[in-house]
């Protein structure tokens, strides 16, 4: 059996997390909800003007890339959780599989099962509450110059915005990419974090974000969003160089936190 | 098993990222900077020019994949010819004059985007009576004209301008848009602003859609406004007291 990487093994060891975890996964998703109809509840009852910011095109995604990103961090800080926990981080940890695999496991979900999760979750919530909300703005008075777009949201696929040019669609695009790309940052940043530290996790991650911050005002270091940055008023015409550096940067940045935690993973076997 | 001599390699590549970050970050800036001073240079060099004398002045911007804002046209009775000073790097301008005719046509300057905290000016002498626009975003009409300067005409040629007059007095301003289409996006259309300090003895729109604000303290002695069902006019009661509509926009 390859001791890197084994399909079945793998496996087993997906169905193992599935049966510990689904429970708290479940309750995530559950408190998810809830604070998703609160909020809902309090859009519908306020007045007109809050009813159509919200329940637009751009409502709905502003609504969804916050959502997940906020959720998504929270859910990454909670993932090593189990490592606090002496008997249930030596199983975890003892379990019959490689680093690499109990990487991969992480990686995938918080990485990408989450976010699919909460996509198909915002989904569910989102749609009959964009119906509801299109009526009830018809229904209090049409206003023939109004220009409503109650279009559902959907994300990276709804690429056309409504009553503007292909260089906007573009940037709409890309501004929804670099989200990803800055989301999985953040997230393998957090699990990062929490795998490394034995004590306080969460709060030592969220002080190293700090003490980073710091610096980063320390050195006037803004982030340079390069072929990221999102201009509707300009067709901007980038370099080769240019492309080559934010796409390194920006590519990088998750690339290496991903692969710091692949090791911290496996030092605390070590441990 | 990992080597011990290679102890805390998750941390390194952590501090890795990190420093990734700050240098990446350092290499985009500097890749922004490196437009050397010698193409900044010769674009402000032939920025500042005189292109010549006549009554109408046509200013157009054909590429509608660049912004056009922080555009001054000062009226000044001390110059007999149109003259540019672009600080702008972020907009190149170009002009000729022929048949009494001035030509301004704006372009993308050498750092597109970067026209936030500079402007075009264009100093005009008192015998331009008649500014057209195509394809500006916004620009701002101020300055001195003789007492006996008695018409000025403003005109639009598509959708787009915001035309804001500020510190201007003329016996008679006539403002003309041509836009033939209604803008769903209304904070979008074309507009004429006029500001506190101008003064108008006889004011004439002529206008199918867009806006117009006269909500200053202005007060023509005459106003006929001949506009579309469409347009959208802002202003205080005196203003209107005195004005007059007739039908639609020809």
């Amino acid at each position: 059996m390859n001791n890197f990487f084994s399909p079945m093994r793998f496996g087993r060891l997906l169905r193992a997390h599935w049966a510990e975890k689904w429970r708290e996964y479940a309750w995530f998703v559950a408190v998810l909800v809830m604070l998703d109809l609160i909020f809902m509840a309090i859009f519908f009852s306020s007045d007109r003007h809050t009813l159509l910011r919200q329940f637009q095109f751009v409502g709905q995604m502003q609504w969804y890339l916050t959502g997940l990103f906020f959720s998504g961090i929270i859910f990454a800080g909670r993932y090593f959780k189990y490592l606090l926990n002496p008997g249930a981080s030596l199983v975890a940890l003892m379990r019959p599989a490689s680093a690499f695999e109990k990487w991969l496991m992480a990686f995938l979900v918080i990485g990408v099962f989450y976010p699919l999760a909460y996509t198909l979750l915002y989904m569910l919530l989102n749609y009959p509450a964009v119906q509801v909300a299109k009526a009830m703005a018809f229904q209090a008075g049409s206003c023939e110059s109004c220009n409503y777009d109650f279009r559902v949201y959907f994300p990276l696929l709804t690429t056309q915005l409504a009553e503007v040019s292909s260089k906007d669609a573009r940037m709409f695009m890309t501004g929804q990419v670099f989200f990803f790309v800055i989301l999985s940052t953040a997230q393998a940043f957090i699990a990062s974090g929490t795998a490394y530290f034995k004590r306080s996790p969460v709060l030592r991650t969220l002080l190293v974000l700090f003490l980073l911050f710091i610096i980063s005002i320390w050195t006037e270091t803004l982030p340079q969003l390069g072929i990221f940055a999102l201009n509707f008023d300009e067709v901007q015409t980038y370099s080769t160089s240019e492309y080559a550096l934010s796409l390194a940067l920006w590519l990088g940045l998750p690339a290496l936190l991903w692969a710091a935690l692949y090791f911290h993973i496996k030092e605390r076997e070590v441990a | 098993m990992i080597p011990r001599s290679l102890p805390k390699l998750g941390l390194w590549l952590f501090v890795l990222a990190v420093v990734w970050y700050f240098v990446g970050n350092s290499l985009l800036k500097q890749q922004k900077k490196e437009l050397s001073s010698h193409e900044i240079d010769l674009h402000k060099s032939g920025q500042q020019f005189v292109v010549g004398s006549g009554d109408r002045l046509v200013i157009r911007k054909p590429d509608a994949n660049f912004v056009a804002r922080n555009i001054k046209l000062i009226f000044d009775p001390d110059i007999s010819q149109v003259t540019v000073n672009n600080q702008s790097l972020g907009m190149s301008v170009r002009g000729d004059a022929a048949d009494g005719v001035i030509n301004i046509t704006l372009e993308r300057g050498v750092t597109p985007g970067d026209y936030s905290h500079n402007e075009v000016q264009i100093l005009l002498p008192a015998s331009v009576n008649k500014l057209e626009f195509s394809g500006v975003n916004s620009l701002d009409i101020s300055g001195r004209l003789p007492t006996s300067t008695t018409e000025l005409s403003l005109e639009m040629t598509d959708c787009v301008p915001q035309v804001n007059l500020q510190q201007l007095s003329v016996k008679r301003l006539k403002l003309v848009s041509t836009c033939q289409e209604l803008k769903k996006d209304k904070c979008c259309t074309g507009s004429f602003n006029l500001g506190e300090q101008v003064q108008i003895g006889k004011l004439e729109v002529n206008m199918l859609y867009g806006s117009l604000d006269f909500s200053s303290e202005i007060k023509p002695q005459e106003t006929l406004l001949m506009i579309g069902e469409e347009v959208v006019i802002t202003g205080r009661r005196a203003f209107f007291e005195t004005a007059r509509f007739q039908g639609g926009a020809r």
